[in-house]
């Protein structure tokens, strides 16, 4: 899941287990082109991510009682999304929450393309693992 | 009076050219580009492919079209209107065409769809023994 918070700002759900090997070979490239277009769509996606559970304990806890009246307060999430949001952590209990600038990685084009309507889906699925635990609880 | 009344939109077009040994179709394309049968990702490169296709023509040809007027030599056309690596794809060109090789050139648009949009304006290189694809010219 991804969700704007600000210009160019998002949160996002990713699998903690994800690595740029897993990505690589769930986009199924192996090779040329694809390959390295698909690395820089990974590299784009964690460029200069901060984990929003690790940010909130160690910096605000204090100030705010709860992760979802932090989010509320300091980021300006709406109320229906932060619900949204911890449905969506709750239904994918291995996935992180990250906060990120969109352009950090310095590459419009492959940040916007990752998540255009015609990949968003199918770069979801990859980043939360979701099929590969579908699979490997059905085995 | 002038009243702007929708978003200022700003498109463009990227010029390719397309070498390949045989005609150009997707069984080797999809080779080239590294891409596996069963990605889930194939069909964003049968895109890029169509969009090939749509808009290449024989490089001699294009130039006679478009360009005879502007450059007086298909050389200078390639050279100066493939601003970006021109020098560098000339000599293959040339060798190319020597061997019986296929040469194409065409431009991809940003104006159609959001594939196509992206690819116009990334830069790439698609290379192997039966296909050579340069897509550098974006001025993005």
């Amino acid at each position: 899941m991804k969700l704007g918070y600000d210009f160019y700002k998002s949160l996002l759900l990713i699998n903690k287990n994800l690595t740029k090997e897993i990505f690589i070979e769930k986009a199924g490239v192996k090779d040329g082109y694809s390959l390295r277009m698909f690395s820089r769509m990974y590299d784009s996606v964690t460029s200069e991510l901060i984990d929003v559970d690790k940010e909130y304990k160690k910096y605000y806890s204090f100030e705010y009682s709860s992760i979802e009246s932090f989010l509320y307060r300091k980021y300006n999430l709406k109320e229906k999304h932060i619900v949204e949001l911890m449905e969506e952590r709750k239904n994918n209990p291995d996935c992180l929450l990250y906060r990120k600038d969109d352009n950090s990685y310095g590459d419009y084009g492959i940040a916007q393309f990752t998540f255009s309507d015609t990949m968003y889906d199918r770069v979801m699925e990859i980043l939360t693992l979701k099929t590969i635990q579908a699979n490997e609880n059905k085995i | 009076m002038k009243i702007r009344y929708d978003f200022v939109t700003n498109s463009s077009s990227t010029s390719f050219v397309i070498i390949s040994d045989g005609e150009f179709n997707f069984k080797d394309f999809i080779e080239a580009v590294g891409v596996k049968d069963n990605s889930k990702f194939v069909d964003i490169y049968q895109s890029l492919f169509n969009a090939f296709i749509d808009d290449m023509e024989p490089a001699r040809e294009y130039y006679e079209k478009h360009y005879a007027g502007t450059y007086s030599t298909f050389e200078e056309f390639i050279e100066k209107q493939l601003w970006k690596s021109g020098k560098e794809i000339l000599p293959k060109i040339l060798d190319a065409e020597t061997k019986g090789k296929k040469v194409y050139i065409g431009k991809l648009s940003s104006d159609h769809d959001d594939i196509e949009s992206f690819f116009c304006t990334d830069e790439f290189i698609i290379e192997n023994e039966k296909i050579f694809v340069d897509a550098k010219e974006d001025g993005w």
